[in-house]
């Protein structure tokens, strides 16, 4: 058996322990936050110095990440094969970086979100069943709790705990993640929970009679303030429904834009937009609409906007969803109040 | 000594705790995130003894839960680890030397480790427990810190030999 010393040893550590978490159970910042803003300075130093590292091996994965349809698909592998020829000098990791600066700026641009961009620096283990990441911009760079984070292809969660220059965020696939959601056609609302697993949520609606088909994209329903959640970021589409209209054990399964395994840069919400942006943010679906016809809802411009990742798409689609948000911003700006 | 001791556990859970949150938990491995921290706390308490294994297990879960993205509740790692770095130090044979024996027990070690966690989790209110899921992460956890362990007790054992060779037990 042990010696007497290590027994006190052991006895004294589980006792501090044991302190920890009853501290933590408490809820509260607890008498720990000063060690951990030192501590997670010093770690965050050597994740964002290892990131440097590492990122040129995660972007080459980036770079080949999900287009829309086919069409577009075809017509940004020949623009790509264009900018290929002419920028050869350009490292990997660079043109993935900033492909993903691109995509954000598209978004925020479109539903007129102030955005910081920020990096993941560290992923939280798996074993945790928490889905945690760290990211390189904390209060220091203007982020609080409770913010919303986005990347180009929508919204990747929020802010949950906040350091000098790292924080944490919570990402929506998570169990404790609760976003209000709206059906892009139906404008029906319910809540999109997650479930733990990478590629399905929840979606209960709050009227169970309403209309509901699988390819339904949803978008955020909005927080009040913004936090924390600001309206109109794409979420993800339905996946599969069980059950019927009408039937209260209706639950629609959501796969989500955003790939969260594979998450490089983000965009933290400042400032929420001032005129909700309803569905702009929306990439385009793969129906063709003839006619320019505005005065109907955002599913439309979206179709007209065509190619969302060439360079002419994006002056399109930012002016076709800009010219959208007047109309239909002017009408939820009051139920936006609420 | 003791000041050296510590300055050694603590570069070792610093670097553990940095890769396995930058290099490890990015590669997108199927199942468990390979546990660096617990394989770190197993060869120390091997190469070190009981206290300071329990001590690696301590400091581990602290930096764990202070200075990762994670929203599990604070001193819970520390617990898990503690118990860890002790069975280990007071169980094990000192004159074992089977490399393959050694990995075993990291790999075992973090099996335990990882269904600890999610036990006392759940019996502390935290509902984020995915049932289901939990005996495919144990193996993962298992078969990535047999590999791991492997590769890190001989690394550790060289290490405290050199830099601390009063306390090295053999």
């Amino acid at each position: 058996m042990p010696s007497r010393r290590i027994r006190i040893t052991i006895a004294t550590l589980l006792v501090a322990s044991l302190t920890f978490v009853i501290l933590d159970l408490r809820g509260g910042d607890g008498p720990l936050s000063s060690a951990r803003a030192a501590a997670s300075a010093v770690v965050g130093v050597l994740q964002e110095g290892v990131n440097v590292v590492v990122s040129p091996f995660s972007g080459a994965r980036d770079s080949f990440s999900t287009w829309r349809d086919q069409a577009s698909q075809i017509a940004d592998l020949e623009e790509e094969n264009a900018k290929l020829s002419e920028e050869l000098s350009a490292t990997l990791s660079d043109r993935a970086r900033a492909r993903a600066l691109d995509e954000l700026l598209r978004v925020s641009s479109t539903g007129r979100y102030r955005v910081t961009p920020a990096e993941v620096i560290s992923v939280g283990p798996a074993q945790d069943f928490a889905w945690t990441v760290g990211i390189d911009a904390g209060s220091l760079d203007g982020i609080e709790k409770d913010m919303t984070v986005i990347n180009g292809a929508g919204l990747v969660g929020r802010v949950l705990k906040v350091n000098p220059t790292t924080s944490t965020v919570v990402l929506l696939v998570d169990v404790s993640s609760a976003v209000g959601g709206r059906v892009a056609t139906t404008e029906e609302i319910g809540i999109v929970s997650g479930t733990g697993r990478q590629d399905s949520m929840e979606f209960q609606l709050l009227d169970p009679l309403a209309e509901l088909v699988i390819g339904d994209a949803l978008v955020t329903f909005g927080s009040r303030g913004g936090r924390p959640y600001a309206p109109g970021i794409p979420i993800g589409e339905v996946a599969d429904i069980t059950g019927s209209a009408g039937q209260l054990a209706r639950v629609a399964t959501v796969r989500p834009f955003v790939d969260v395994s594979q998450l490089s840069v983000v965009g933290v919400i400042i400032r929420p937009p001032r005129d909700d942006p309803r569905d702009s943010v929306l990439p385009p679906r793969d129906e063709t609409v003839e006619g320019e016809s505005i005065d109907e809802g955002s599913a439309e411009a979206n179709a007209d906007a065509g190619d969302e990742a060439t360079v002419d798409g994006e002056v399109d689609s930012s002016d076709a969803g800009s010219s959208n948000t007047n109309p239909a911003g002017a009408d939820s700006a009051n139920g936006n109040e609420n | 000594m003791v000041v050296r001791q510590l300055v050694v556990i603590a570069s070792l859970l610093l670097a553990a705790v940095v890769l396995q949150t930058t290099v490890l938990s990015r590669l997108g491995l199927p199942g468990a995130t390979p546990d660096l921290v617990v394989v770190t706390v197993v060869a120390v308490a091997l190469a070190l003894g009981p206290g300071p294994g329990a001590l690696t297990g301590f400091l581990g879960g602290a930096l764990l839960d202070i200075a990762t993205p994670s929203d599990a509740i604070v001193g819970l790692a520390s617990i898990v680890l503690v118990a860890v770095g002790l069975a280990v130090g007071v169980f094990m044979d000192r004159e074992e030397s089977n490399i393959w024996v050694m990995s075993l027990v990291a790999g075992a070690a973090c099996g335990g480790a990882a269904l600890a966690t999610a036990l006392l989790s759940a019996v502390l209110g935290s509902e984020r427990i995915v049932w289901d899921v939990v005996p495919g992460v144990t193996l993962t956890t298992v078969l990535y810190g047999l590999i791991l362990g492997r590769v890190m007790i001989p690394l550790v054992g060289l290490l405290s030999r050199r830099l601390v060779p009063e306390a090295y037990l053999d």
